[in-house]
């Protein structure tokens, strides 16, 4: 699914209550998987809320909602984020370099995974020329700034089509754990 | 000028500032994916439905 399917989706309890929406996606910078989701609240005047939830809370993760056991799963936003250096910024936008230092194109959206964690497996990227492409991410890969870079082996397995998807992120993967044999 | 036109422009103001305020918290509540070092891990397997 991409990021921004998620943004703007409620949490919601298992007793049915609407307690708030997906405001960020939080990307742990150290990992390659989401940390948690910062929130904002329900209504028309509602604005951003101090609290977050982390990915352990989650209890289900459906097409059109993030389900909570209740209200307690949420927690002070600093529990969620953690803006140190390296952190803090935005990945939509950023440009993608390659580990051999060629600019891919920037980021429009992240692909996300669900599973034993919400794992980041791509990002959609738009070229300089052309049309979007999905662009195939390592198990883990650090984060930061305003320069997202990539194995320049990444560029292979590249595909325009999201439902194939899946199958070049496994290939790309493979080969990665191929050469660290 | 008549009472009426005062309170036209009253109701105008505060239709600007109310509509104003919701599209500035519309902004507020749209976010993007943040790089954060450090947040917590899951280690459970949810549901994807």
């Amino acid at each position: 699914m991409r990021a921004k399917e998620v943004a703007k989706r409620p949490v919601v309890t298992l007793h049915g209550e609407d307690i708030a929406q997906v405001r960020d996606i939080v990307y742990d910078a150290s990992g390659g998987n989401v940390a948690g989701f910062t929130l904002a609240g329900r209504g028309i005047f509602a604005g951003p809320l101090k609290t977050g939830l982390s990915w352990e809370q989650v209890h289900g993760m459906g097409p059109d909602a993030v389900i909570v056991a209740d209200e307690d799963a949420l927690h002070p936003q600093a529990d969620v984020v953690s803006k140190g250096a390296g952190g803090g910024g935005d990945v939509l936008g950023s440009r993608v370099l390659t580990d051999t230092g060629t600019d891919l194109g920037k980021v429009v959206d992240v692909i996300l995974q669900v599973g034993t964690v919400l794992d980041v497996v791509g990002y959609e990227i738009e070229p300089h020329d052309g049309k979007n492409v999905f662009l195939p991410l390592p198990d883990t890969l650090a984060v930061s700034k305003e320069n997202l870079v990539v194995p320049d082996a990444a560029q292979e397995f590249m595909t325009d089509d999201l439902a194939g998807f899946g199958a070049s992120v496994e290939a790309f993967r493979s080969r990665l754990e191929g050469e660290r044999r | 000028m008549d009472w009426w036109v005062w309170l036209l422009i009253v109701l105008l103001v505060v239709v600007v500032l109310v509509g104003a305020f919701a599209l500035v918290q519309a902004r507020r509540r749209a976010g993007g994916v943040i790089a954060s070092r450090g947040g917590k891990k899951g280690s459970r397997k949810v549901t994807d439905a």
